[in-house]
């Protein structure tokens, strides 16, 4: 009986402290945590939205559970949008994921960038991550790695998604294929190996589209 | 035992991947690209070394039979301020490579058995060595590994494209092509370490008291 009180005593005290040492340590960085997470939103909406006279960041509207950031021009008219959702019924495979879709006035998605995720490495992030394609020789040679030039850094998957209407992928007939779409067949082509993924960011760019087709009036003025 | 011996062992002779085979969730996971490795060696190293100097300090006044929950908890904790800490002041770059490493840490065989096999027997400055090397042995088997893998299944390495036009192979990349090459990887380990047995003049055995009998960690009632 004494033993027991003994062994109690010690694990209740072990986690008491391991405890306190993680509450105060949470205490101390929540801030920091915060603000990091807020600089990495600042740079995937600059990435997303270009160069814009306002702060993207602080210019915002809410439609259908999608957070919607507005770029402006100098004379305040809106040059693009970006839509921030969270995939409801495909969820990503490693959890919670954020995809912003940057839209243009008129309905074309401009491009799709994923701002938060957790998926695989090496799996799920060939559909998450955009990077260059780097060349070994390029090392050695010096050269330019490819498309180091244009704005965003490719990615195959994601890259699917540009210029097309948001109408149409907005539209209730919108699916992630296997393969590649035939005709008029309303889908985008999922990546081998990152289905859940592939449609994790599928479903979040279509309830984007769907709740700017939808109030897209409300939205641009 | 010189201190420096305590160090080196683990990156060949007690390797905990490829001789001690402790781990092998995440090696199997992790050893993807070498990239993947290296980050989760990296992240493992730092737990290591900490979980490892925190059992040491606190041996003598944990009770024996309550010391593998004991032993968990401090670990969880040190790898949740990790965490913590790395969300809130590392560069995104470092944050976006290992972040995702972070929690996969503590459900690694080689932390948890580490603290009970040497760091609840041994002081402060050789517990920390030891973590060391177990850290860069488990390091160097998953770039290794990772390397291998990333190679033949994408012709890349560390995320390079070496080969242009390389037929991709996902085998590789899943958990089928990492067993194999786990396997091939022991089975080659082993045969070297026959060789120069048999070249000194005496037969080859796994380091002693290193097998799964002589763990105890499922033997949680043991005083000794």
């Amino acid at each position: 009986m004494k033993e027991m009180l003994k062994l109690s005593l010690a694990l209740g005290l072990t986690c008491l402290i391991a405890g306190s040492i993680l509450v105060f340590a949470h205490a101390e960085t929540e801030e920091a945590v915060k603000a990091a997470k807020l600089r990495d939103k600042e740079v995937a909406l600059r990435d997303v939205l270009g160069d814009c006279a306002n702060q993207p960041i602080k210019d915002t509207k809410s439609f259908d559970d999608v957070t919607f950031y507005f770029a402006r021009s100098a004379d305040g008219a809106i040059t693009a949008v970006a839509g921030e959702a969270i995939p409801k019924e495909h969820k990503g495979f490693g959890g919670e994921m954020k995809v912003l879709v940057a839209l243009n006035p008129e309905g074309k998605i401009l491009s799709v960038a994923v701002s938060e995720s957790k998926e695989t490495p090496g799996l799920g992030t060939n559909v998450t991550d955009r990077k260059l394609t780097k060349s070994i020789w390029s090392l050695f040679s010096g050269a330019k790695d490819q498309g180091e030039a244009a704005g965003l850094p490719p990615n195959v998957y994601l890259d699917r998604y540009t210029d097309q209407p948001a109408s149409k992928i907005g539209a209730a007939d919108f699916t992630i294929l296997g393969r590649a779409p035939t005709g008029d067949e309303n889908g985008v082509q999922a990546i081998t190996g990152a289905t859940i993924s592939s449609r994790a960011v599928g479903d979040a760019v279509h309830q984007v589209c769907a709740a700017f087709t939808t109030n897209q009036t409300a939205l641009l003025n | 035992m010189s201190l420096f011996h305590e160090f080196k062992k683990g990156l060949w002779e007690e390797n905990p991947t490829l001789v001690l085979v402790l781990g092998m969730c995440p090696t199997l996971a992790v050893s993807s690209s070498m990239k993947n490795g290296m980050g989760m060696g990296l992240a493992t190293v730092f737990v290591l070394v900490g979980s490892n100097l925190v059992v040491s300090l606190v041996r003598k006044f944990v009770p024996k039979k309550v010391r593998i929950p004991c032993y968990i908890v401090i670990i969880a904790t040190f790898v949740t301020i990790v965490e913590m800490i790395m969300q809130a002041y590392a560069p995104p770059s470092l944050n976006s490579a290992l972040g995702i490493f972070i929690p996969l840490i503590v459900v690694n065989c080689i932390v948890l058995g580490r603290a009970e096999a040497f760091a609840s027997k041994n002081g402060p400055i050789a517990s920390i060595l030891d973590g060391l090397g177990m850290g860069l042995g488990f390091t160097l088997a998953l770039m290794s590994l990772g390397g291998v893998r990333e190679f033949i299944a994408q012709g890349t390495l560390f995320e390079y494209q070496v080969v242009p036009n390389w037929p991709p192979f996902l085998l590789m990349k899943f958990a089928p092509g990492a067993f194999v090459v786990l396997g091939l990887f022991l089975a080659g380990m082993n045969k070297i370490q026959m060789r120069k047995a048999a070249k000194e003049g005496r037969t080859f055995t796994p380091p002693a008291m290193l097998d799964c009998s002589h763990c105890r960690i499922c033997d949680l009632t043991r005083e000794d």
